[in-house]
């Protein structure tokens, strides 16, 4: 069944223009299944539009990028979406991942204490390496791959169908065939290097609220 | 700072330096750091130089339990 999602992926600095340009593979993968996808770009990743999206269109499921703090997830030029001090019943409901810093912490808890279904997030700061020699291709950047693919299992596997709980331990179990990947190949000290901030990722990732939830 | 703060740092910029020279590390709102950049916060023990700390406490608390864990494939 056609589903409806929205994603935000405003571009400003080099953290919102890697995170934003991997959320396209998840946009491309939606539209192949023939899923409606609202994409919320650089000026337009602000709260109004993103209100009135929401409310136009009842997305099931929504897909935040962006800068975040323990109770907001911020658009573009790190102005605030949603807060922990909003009123955030025009996305009750919902499902929301959200690739922002430590927004699972209070905001979070927040969003699922007023109606939203289940709030996948994390409740320290996400942290990624990059090749500085990519930067101007982040979408083909292998070392932010080692991060930005654990963390896009999240929207495919609630894509495929599965669970939040379902997607939630997919997305770890990727974190961790990064980890493995890193632990038992041939891969430089740099790579491996990387090791401590995918394990501090991984551990403050959580799925808050209903496990059971489908978009 | 005390002297096992000192040696905290220590033990922490000297592990840091595997880090690949073109690498950057985006630490969410903090911004963007060089390894240069990040031994340097570490040496200040500045508000990032205390998260890139925490970071490596973290790693190798949980090495152990971590490594045992994917190398079972769990």
């Amino acid at each position: 069944m056609s589903k409806t999602i929205l994603v935000t992926q405003p571009s400003y600095d080099y953290t919102t223009r890697y995170i934003s340009s991997w959320a396209e593979k998840v946009i491309l993968y939606a539209q192949n299944k023939n899923n409606k996808v609202i994409a919320l770009k650089n000026d337009r990743a602000n709260k109004d539009t993103l209100r009135s999206v929401v409310i136009k269109t009842n997305p099931s499921f929504i897909f935040f990028n962006g800068h975040g703090d323990d109770n907001v997830v911020t658009g573009q030029d790190s102005k605030p979406l949603i807060s922990s001090i909003d009123d955030i019943q025009f996305i009750k409901n919902k499902i929301i991942y959200s690739l922002s810093c430590r927004s699972a912490k209070k905001l979070g808890p927040y969003c699922v204490k007023n109606g939203i279904k289940t709030y996948i997030g994390y409740t320290e700061d996400f942290v990624f390496t990059y090749d500085r020699l990519n930067r101007t291709h982040p979408h083909q950047d292998k070392v932010a791959g080692l991060f930005l693919d654990p963390s896009n299992v999240i929207p495919f596997s609630l894509l495929k169908g599965k669970t939040t709980d379902e997607s939630y331990k997919d997305s770890q179990k990727a974190f961790r065939k990064s980890i493995r990947n890193l632990l038992t190949s041939e891969s430089t000290i740099p790579q491996s290097s990387t090791i401590r901030f995918l394990i501090w990722d991984m551990q403050h990732q959580v799925c808050l609220g209903s496990p059971d939830a489908c978009i | 700072m005390t002297d096992t703060k000192y040696n905290l740092a220590d033990l922490v910029i000297a592990r840091l330096q595997t880090l690949a020279e073109d690498q950057e590390i985006s630490i969410g709102s903090e911004g963007k750091f060089s390894k240069r950049e990040l031994l340097q916060h570490v040496r200040d023990g500045d508000k990032v130089g205390k998260k890139i700390i925490e970071i490596e406490l973290n790693y190798l608390q949980s090495l152990k339990n971590i490594t045992q864990s994917v190398l079972n494939n769990e």
